[in-house]
């Protein structure tokens, strides 16, 4: 059976076996909804159901609070509860997971693409199905299934830079238009694009016709942002406020420090025995450190001169360190090139057994981190 | 896209997105209230605002 036909079966089984084990493991929790629903999934799961001009709930901002997240994971949720019939949840979790397999695929060719070592290396065959076990192992790759838009960006991101690569720079553009509508992040595939048409100026720079020349550059670095400025003019109309998404972060007491301020003093607390607590991934040197070994991997890819993956994990880390510490695990652990980078590292693993360790260990840690995950919204711990 | 046209398009939007952010930047329609609070942060009082009417 050829790979292409193989690797999609592969990818929808090993996602919706994760999810039947998940759902085993969420019973004492309150069922498979209930435990995956955490943190900003609430927030996610009521602006699909809901709109932004519901209230919040967030003390007495009414609405206003809303405007932190971005749409277009939300919208895509909306579509799915207009289009299957169920609630919120169930709908949230069946849009995450087709985004997540989705993901899986788009990695597999990029990674195809990139990393042409993986076929002479050890596991020349075997590569493709140890990337899909390696996606649903990986650690807080849970957060790919739950109600959150990890798993919409990171296939974004992939298939962003992957067209990119493969010299299609307007469908590249358009689909950082949907990043930028996804996160505040997403503004960060712009400097890619960006790059490129300088690059692709300066190669043609002879040609005669110099305003075709012109458009090919300037037409993808004008469509690229064109998602967080229609959620500005959302916001404006809304609100009066086109910044709001950035000025409601005062709310969740996000300032800006900078991140060398920031890692130093998560670092400084040394509260590393809050993690054996019920809530206990709230260490504030667990966020910091989760922060350097993403910032020591995309200086790694850097090395192995994957420039742009290594921006992208880089400044996707460093602009929301400035303000904060917390989500620093889920923003480095589901970046798709710090996964890559991840992914990578363990292929160069010469013994059969090793890798199966490591492997086995992932797996374990994985359900380790989503029980405590589960936990953190139980009321009788 | 061909020719004159993608320049043009891109410069359209370009405008655009130059107008937006510049509204968003200098003259946004907020309440004093809001603008202490979110904009300045001259303020952390807050009293629930009633709702807009659009």
């Amino acid at each position: 059976m050829p790979l292409r036909v193989l690797m999609p079966l592969l990818i929808t089984f090993a996602v919706m076996l994760r999810l039947a084990v998940y759902k085993v493991m969420a019973i004492p929790f309150g069922g498979l909804s209930t435990a995956m629903c955490q943190y900003d999934c609430g927030w996610y799961a009521r602006l699909a159901a809901e709109g932004y001009g519901s209230d919040s709930l967030f003390q007495n901002y009414n609405d206003i609070p809303n405007y932190a997240f971005f749409p277009l994971y939300p919208l895509l949720v909306r579509a799915g509860i207009e289009l299957v019939g169920m609630g919120r949840y169930f709908t949230g979790l069946l849009v995450s997971n087709l985004l997540f397999a989705g993901f899986i695929y788009v990695a597999y060719v990029h990674l195809r693409r990139t990393r042409v070592a993986f076929d002479v290396a050890m596991w020349p065959v075997m590569w493709p199905m140890m990337w899909v076990v390696f996606a649903v192992l990986f650690p807080l790759s849970f957060t790919f299934s739950a109600i959150y838009s990890e798993s919409l960006f990171a296939l974004l991101a992939v298939s962003s830079l992957g067209l990119l690569q493969a010299r299609r720079p307007l469908a590249a553009a358009v689909v950082a238009a949907l990043m930028t509508a996804t996160r505040p992040t997403g503004i960060l595939m712009l400097p890619i694009i960006v790059f490129d048409r300088a690059m692709h100026l300066w190669h043609h720079r002879h040609r005669a016709d110099r305003l075709t020349l012109l458009g090919e550059v300037l037409l993808p670095i004008a469509i690229a942002p064109l998602g967080l400025s229609a959620y500005m003019l959302a916001q404006y109309l809304a609100l009066g406020d086109a910044l709001a998404f950035n000025h409601v972060q005062v709310l969740w007491e996000r300032e800006w420090v900078g991140p060398v301020a920031m890692v130093a003093s998560g670092l400084g607390h040394w509260d590393w025995g809050r993690l054996l607590l019920p809530k206990g991934l709230q260490s504030e040197s667990y966020f910091a450190a989760w922060a350097l070994l993403g910032l020591v991997t995309a200086a790694w890819l850097a090395w192995r001169r994957r420039s742009s993956e290594a921006f992208l994990l880089a400044a996707s880390i460093l602009l929301p360190l400035s303000t904060g510490l917390h989500s620093m695990p889920r923003f480095v652990a589901t970046n798709p090139f710090f996964l890559f980078a991840v992914f990578e590292l363990a292929m160069m693993i010469r013994n059969r057994i090793a890798v199966a360790a490591v492997f086995g260990t992932a797996g374990l840690l994985h359900g380790v981190v989503l029980v405590f995950w589960f936990i953190s919204a139980s009321s009788t711990y | 896209m061909r020719g004159i046209g993608a320049l043009v398009l891109a410069l359209v939007l370009f405008a655009a997105q130059a107008a937006i952010v510049a509204v968003g930047l200098f003259a946004p329609d907020v309440s004093p209230q809001y603008r202490a609070f979110f904009i300045d942060k001259t303020t952390t009082d807050w009293v629930r605002e009633p709702p807009r009417v659009r």
